[in-house]
């Protein structure tokens, strides 16, 4: 099951790109019965008093489908949605036209109260911990606690998604989500044959982006570019320096100011020009990428997954959930994609760091306007398709057309947030092998990597979120490709102004001791984990950062 | 001979005359019937979205919760913002620019395809008016952009041997290379045909036994005779200018640097980031501005033909 694609501009863009990408091609499943679908009354066991209506938008929980040939996804879905239905007469799903991956149209939605019963969290909250908590502070989305209790919701994820609750539960206990997908930290899905005539076997998970550049260089062959990158490949290689609008070593918490954030980006200056002339290099010098400064989608769907589909490039950045919708796009099936190409974690820094995280769960909320017993009929439906008996019988129905497991794999994105990751009742053999054996050991080394600790878990919801990302990416798309003269550590100063006189306008809305209490938690967090992790990094960047930015306030 | 009133025959006034007289007794009811819609509609899509739009900007406008009133707090906060006088400063740049080379060519355009024969007349009107889709003509200037693959860089280095251009990568000229297409793109040219066609020919024509050049009869009545239009395109245009948003959001989004983000694009990202007091605020003081200008232009330009 795959989601609609939207636009945004920023990193967390190609986050929602990735969730977004199969919708269309899973609307293109099926023409949807244009009225809603009511359970049916006279079920045994039947709740005659509930009489609940739940509009919704489409993917993931869409009414029945018109056209559900035996065997496929639809077929299945429309036998759990019609059993779900069974068990909880007096419930009606009404199909709206709403697109919920725009943010602004969500958010007015919200407020006016006409969104459907159930919306990704993270086009509110901006795909960040941050963010998605403070819109919760907000009241955008509804308190299910008792629904999640009641439902099992826990007890049907995957333990590490159970685990991961930082984008869907708030620091006070209460749950405002259901996580549905995993998605891994963005990399690059390259060739397998190309990478062995260079003579390379594989990609080391402690590739740098030095590496890369190498590698990129080996791989121009002709017409072919060795790398295809968006534009904001800048927005991949800094941040592995520590250094991003919210970077580790560029923005740091004081105590005592309206806003309880500053921006630095001179201390590392010298970094931050070691990675520019790290990409003008591949792309002036080396000439091995193919990019535009207008190649914003790294979509599935977008002109650098084309390139790679045509072998115009070598490597092109992606996400996990790209694969089993990039074999259909070349014609392939899920084993013969696993032979042909493979996905890598972006490259370290040069001091061993990385700012990804090894997974993030991609979560739903709900309306806020939704009564208890509404939302209590939402949790079931939602908890009982996605990630409980439903998701069973719909998977079932699509592996009865030809006993074929990675028909599942092909129709719903793997891996999944529920328990059925590597077994599903009622089909035959693992889901490791049906998703391609050497994708599945990789992508598994990749979600077991430790993970490093967010500001956002550890701080209290700040509603008032302060100046955004814009000056920065101003920078970036300047670095990245202008051809004027410019000069980065006078930018890096520019930018560090502006930062630091926006945030002078700004209020804070949290308790001063609260936030502090939780700063110092972070950072000695991060301390262990760097210590653990990128050695060299938290001795050669991060203590002195430390020393200068955190201990006199923090200490 | 003087003539007194007394002289002068009363003149009957017709009765559809009279019919049409909205502002006496029965026939006001008539008035307020055709007015209701128009005033509905300019009730809720315009004076009332301006009046709320005006109460956010003070207010810190949250999307559920408690509205609580900041003041002048969010106009403070955008004044302090560099982002937004360097938004103002490229969308002035890019309305001047734009009206330079937008506004007054299509002018000079009208009047010599005015001059050359019939049929090629209506074949070049064709070209240059046939309606396209905006966005369609949008993406396919993104391609002829293209600095590795596009048509204009070709041209650049394989035709004219110049060495690869930057094109909209260029901080210096990306607000020309924005503006280039409206040249061809805007569609005021044919509000100007139309004027043109409507001025009688015997002025021309008296003209020319008066020894007026070609020049002269431009200047003296072709432009004044063109001045009502001329007025009502210059303010669509300073206000469509200063609200630009589409064509550079799909081109640049802004970039590079931020040299090319409009007052209007910056509104969006604002909204975009959950600030709709500091958004609604700035479209205030993008509706000032524009307001200002549109009323200093009225002050000054008349567009009376005879004036």
């Amino acid at each position: 099951m795959t989601n609609p694609a939207f636009r945004l501009n920023r990193r967390d863009f190609l986050r929602m790109m990735a969730l977004s990408g199969g919708a269309a091609a899973l609307a293109s499943c099926g023409v949807k019965s244009p009225t809603g679908v009511p359970g049916t009354p006279n079920t045994p066991g039947a709740n005659a008093s509930v009489n609940v209506t739940l509009k919704t938008s489409g993917w993931p929980i869409d009414i029945a489908f018109t056209d559900a040939a035996p065997g496929t996804f639809n077929a299945g879905y429309n036998k759990a949605l019609q059993a779900w239905l069974d068990l909880n007469p007096g419930v009606t799903l009404e199909r709206i036209e709403f697109n919920p991956w725009d943010a602004a149209g969500l958010r007015t939605a919200v407020a006016g109260g006409t969104a459907p019963f159930c919306f990704p969290i993270g086009v509110l909250g901006g795909w960040n911990v941050p963010g998605i908590q403070a819109s919760n502070a907000e009241g955008l989305f509804a308190d299910i606690s008792e629904a999640v209790a009641k439902n099992g919701v826990l007890d049907k994820l995957a333990p590490q998604v159970a685990a991961s609750t930082s984008r869907w539960k708030s620091q006070d206990g209460t749950y405002f989500g259901i996580p549905y997908e995993i998605v891994s930290s963005e990399g690059f899905f390259y060739n397998r044959e190309h990478l062995a005539e260079i003579g390379m076997e594989d990609i080391p998970l402690t590739w740098t982006w030095q590496d890369m550049r190498e590698m990129a260089l080996k791989l121009t062959k002709g017409d072919r570019k060795g790398l295809a990158m968006a534009a904001y490949a800048l927005d991949w290689i800094l941040p592995s320096y520590g250094i991003d609008f919210d970077g580790l070593l560029t923005r740091y918490p004081i105590p005592g100011r309206s806003f309880n954030w500053k921006w630095d980006f001179t201390t590392f200056a010298d970094d931050i020009v070691e990675g520019v002339d790290l990409w003008r290099g591949m792309l002036f010098e080396d000439q091995s990428v193919y990019t535009d400064p207008n190649f914003w989608d790294f979509s599935q769907n977008g002109q650098l997954a084309a390139a790679f589909y045509e072998d115009r490039a070598a490597m092109t950045p992606g996400i996990h959930l790209f694969f089993s919708d990039m074999a259909g796009k070349m014609n392939k099936t899920i084993l013969e994609a696993d032979k042909y190409m493979s996905f890598a974690r972006q490259p370290l820094g040069p001091k061993g760091y990385t700012y990804q995280l090894p997974f993030a769960v991609s979560a739903w909320g709900f309306n806020p306007d939704l009564k208890p017993v509404e939302l209590d009929k939402a949790v079931s439906l939602f908890t009982y398709m996605l990630l409980g008996d439903g998701f069973v019988t719909t998977t079932n129905e699509i592996y009865s057309a030809n006993k074929d497991a990675s028909e599942v794999i092909r129709a719903i994105r793997w891996p999944y947030a529920n328990k059925f990751s590597e077994n599903i009742p009622g089909i035959e053999g693992s889901l490791n092998d049906a998703a391609g054996p050497y994708y599945a050991k990789r992508l598994q080394t990749i979600f077991n990597q430790p993970k490093q600790p967010e500001p956002g878990e550890y701080t209290p919801a700040e509603v008032n979120r302060g100046p955004g990302d814009t000056p920065w990416y101003d920078k970036l798309t300047r670095w990245a490709y202008s051809q004027d003269p410019f000069d980065v550590k006078t930018d890096a100063a520019e930018l560090e102004n502006i930062f630091n006189q926006q945030a002078k306008t700004f209020p804070s809305g949290v308790d001063e001791n609260a936030f502090a209490e939780g700063i110092q938690r972070y950072y000695a967090e991060v301390t262990t984990y760097l210590q653990a992790n990128a050695p060299e990094f938290y001795d050669q960047r991060f203590k002195p950062f430390y020393d200068l930015r955190i201990k006199p306030n923090f200490g | 001979m003087a003539i007194s009133s007394e002289q002068v025959a009363p003149v009957e006034t017709p009765a559809a005359v009279q019919a049409v007289d909205t502002t006496k007794g029965a026939n006001r009811w008539q008035y307020w019937l055709f007015a209701i819609p128009a005033l509905v509609f300019q009730f809720f899509w315009g004076w009332y979205p301006m009046v709320i739009a005006f109460f956010l900007s003070l207010t810190n406008a949250p999307i559920r919760g408690a509205v609580t009133f900041q003041g002048l707090n969010n106009y403070s906060r955008l004044l302090a913002d560099p982002l937004v006088s360097m938004s103002f400063k490229i969308t002035f740049i890019y309305g001047i620019g734009s009206m330079l080379l937008t506004f007054g060519i299509p002018i000079l355009i009208a009047i010599f395809l005015l001059e050359i024969p019939a049929k090629l007349m209506r074949v070049m009107m064709l070209l240059w008016f046939v309606p396209l889709s905006g966005i369609a003509s949008t993406l396919f200037w993104r391609y002829l952009y293209n600095e590795q693959f596009g048509i204009f860089q070709w041209i650049a280095t394989a035709v004219l041997g110049m060495e690869p251009q930057a094109f909209l990568s260029s901080e210096s000229w990306v607000i020309f290379w924005l503006i280039f297409p409206g040249i061809l793109m805007f569609g005021p040219g044919l509000y100007y045909m139309t004027g043109l066609q409507g001025i009688p020919k015997s002025y021309y024509e008296a003209a020319e036994i008066e020894g007026a050049g070609f020049w002269r009869k431009i200047w003296t009545i072709s432009l004044p005779r063109l001045r009502p239009i001329i007025s009502m395109t210059l303010v669509f245009s300073i206000i469509g200018s200063l609200q630009e948003f589409t064509f550079p959001d799909l081109m640049t989004r802004g970039g590079p640097n931020g040299a090319s983000r409009t007052v209007v694009m910056y509104m969006f990202t604002l909204l975009n980031e959950g600030r709709y007091g500091d958004s609604t605020s700035l479209a205030v003081l993008l509706f000032i501005v524009i307001m200002v200008l549109v009323l200093l232009y009225r002050a000054f330009f008349k567009d009376d033909p005879d004036v």
